[in-house]
């Protein structure tokens, strides 16, 4: 199916040395069926990490308050081996956090929408190659966001998937890092879903009219549309309750808010504004 | 053995709903096993809408459980009689009556639902004061904090956030048989009022002053209690964020306030403008000590929040 037109778009046959010949194929990737093997992988590592973080929450609630075996004495020197209810919140958010937008989203739309909906409909490739490269390339600064993000005060994100303010405008500085790298994943969906859009518009193949589509082809159609409209308003109040924390602009904090003994920096802002405009995405998308 | 799926099918729906009315009428093992007794006029009409969503999902459940535990029953192709099924991939009048069937179920719990709203929600009970309606005035501020509750109850003025104001950590107790309005409102983080046994849930957002209320038709007495929890999560210390709430009569709910007043008043009166935050930082200050101490987390299990 790829052969005819492999010259141009830029797979298949490639010059050069085993290497570069290597990194552009399997790294650097502009096939559709690469990337979406690169976007199961990678998702499939962090389902590991967010499986671990679970374990964590479910010894913590079958065993409370008891000294977790093995890594205990490692990981919870400061309080006897034993998950604090710090650690605990910090577990469930990044839990969460992970297993809904580092594993199912690209799972979901990043693997099967890019291995499957040219095969379904009859496509040569995506619309876009190069975005869907930099599509799948944007989850990694993303990684890298939360990665870090576990190593700075507050040791992770800890304010639930959900973030509401205050209290994530409150939280440590790994809550910064949190926001933003759902902005980077925001990115990364929304360049993917310009590409299922275009591709599934424009690249049917001949007889494939819209109502033969197969049904998967139609979920993933109505899941672009909702990334590419409705995602757009989650990344700016991303970047909203980000310049709250570090601007310290007043976009979601009320007059005269105080929280353990500080005062806030600004107010007369909407603490509901917050919840309108995340759900306003992650409703439709649950 | 190779009748094992449409067997399986068969079981799915009837066990569930067996499970539900068992569970709706009580039946041992599954006393309460869903909500915990109500306590309130509201939580029964509640409980009538849950049962009946729950009934109507019931009918659902049982349909086509058991049409798809037919089909695979009848159609077994090691069957005696090894029918064929019949393969046909468009039926437009099926189509209409299965998305018809669940629409008219969703307009009629739109109107269903909407007595139980209005009067939880929306419709705050009125009072006739020398023959004049006005609205219920709340009996209690209640200001959330990170990670306990304070009840201001309105003292002899009968109003809150005045100088009389009687204040109580963590203990809520009021009279039954009465319209109560709480006024609740944040010091903080957003939390979130839940007294499950009177079926009341409201979420508690900073800069906004939220009215809720109720009419318990129990009483748990002095001795007895029931829990008021925090259902937002609000930081560390969220899972503690408990308090207690006691129904008592009228005879007896005043006598007790009388004692407090006497009791708390002059310790515990409403705080000067700039004072909360000094008293948030104390608890937060106690609250953190315990959590870091050696055996940090047994005391936290034990000392709960002091009142
Ligand atoms: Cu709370």
């Amino acid at each position: 199916m790829a052969q005819a037109t492999a010259e141009n778009l830029g797979h298949g046959k490639r010059k050069g040395n085993v290497i570069s010949r290597f990194i552009f194929t399997y790294v650097f990737a502009t096939d559709h069926k690469i990337i979406g093997l690169q976007f199961l992988f990678s998702s499939l590592i962090w389902f590991f990490v967010g499986g671990l973080l679970a374990l964590g929450v479910r010894w913590q609630l079958a065993w409370p308050w008891t000294d977790m075996p093995i890594v205990g004495q490692a990981l919870f020197a400061d309080s006897g081996g034993q998950i604090s209810p710090e650690f605990y919140t910090m577990l469930f958010t990044m839990h969460a956090t992970i297993m809904i937008f580092f594993v199912i989203i690209p799972v979901l739309a990043g693997a099967f929408g890019n291995y499957l909906i040219p095969l379904m409909i009859g496509a040569e490739d995506m619309a876009f190659p190069r975005l869907n490269m930099l599509s799948y390339w944007f989850m990694w600064p993303a990684f890298a966001c939360i990665i870090i993000s576990f190593f700075m005060p507050g040791y992770g994100a800890a304010a639930g998937w959900t973030s509401y303010p205050p209290l994530s405008v409150f939280n440590g500085d790994a809550q910064s890092m949190w926001l933003l790298a759902m902005v980077f994943v925001g990115i990364s969906s929304m360049m993917g879903s310009i590409n299922y859009l275009t591709t599934i518009i424009q690249m049917r193949a001949p007889g494939m009219t819209m109502f033969r589509m197969p049904m998967t082809i139609w979920g993933m159609f109505i899941t672009a549309i909702m990334q590419a409209f409705a995602l757009p308003v989650l990344t700016a109040a991303l970047l909203m309750q980000l310049s709250d924390r570090v601007l310290h602009t007043g976009f979601f904090l009320p007059e005269n808010l105080a929280m353990d003994n500080a005062v806030a920096a600004s107010g007369g802002g909407q603490v509901l504004l917050w919840q309108h405009l995340f759900w306003f995405y992650s409703h439709p998308a649950v | 053995m190779n009748r094992f799926w449409s067997i399986l099918f068969f079981c799915v729906p009837i066990l569930g709903v067996v499970t539900f009315l068992m569970a709706m009428f009580g039946i041992w093992p599954l006393t309460h096993a869903w909500l915990p007794q109500s306590f309130s006029v509201a939580g029964d009409s509640i409980d009538r809408l849950f049962n009946g969503i729950h009934l109507l999902s019931s009918v659902i459940l049982l349909g086509t459980g058991l049409a798809i535990g037919w089909a695979i029953w009848k159609f077994d192709h090691r069957g005696d009689d090894r029918k064929k099924a019949a393969y046909f991939h468009h039926n437009t009048l099926l189509e209409v009556i299965w998305t018809l069937i669940p629409a008219i179920i969703l307009v009629f719990l739109a109107f269903f639902q909407m007595k139980s709203w209005t009067e939880n929600k929306m419709e705050r009970p009125v009072v006739e004061v020398n023959g004049e309606t006005t609205l219920v005035p709340p009996m209690v501020m209640v200001k959330a904090k990170r990670f306990g509750w304070e009840f201001h109850y309105a003292g002899a003025d009968g109003v809150v956030e005045t100088q009389d104001d009687i204040y109580i950590e963590n203990l809520l107790v009021l009279p039954a048989g009465e319209d109560i309005v709480l006024q609740l409102e944040s010091r903080d983080v957003i939390h979130s009022f839940f007294v499950p046994e009177l079926r009341l849930k409201q979420d508690i957002v900073p800069g906004m002053t939220q009215f809720s209320w109720f009419n318990s038709n129990q009483e748990t007495g002095l001795d007895d209690k029931i829990e008021i929890l925090c259902t937002e999560l609000c930081g560390w210390g969220h899972y503690k964020m408990v308090a207690d709430m006691k129904l008592v009569d009228r005879p007896t709910f005043e006598a007790w306030l009388a004692e407090q007043q006497s009791a708390y008043s002059p310790k515990f009166k409403e705080p000067e403008e700039s004072e909360p935050d000094v008293a948030m930082a104390k608890t937060e200050e106690a609250n953190s000590k315990v959590a870091m101490s050696e055996a940090g987390a047994l005391e936290l299990q034990t000392n709960q929040i002091e009142k």
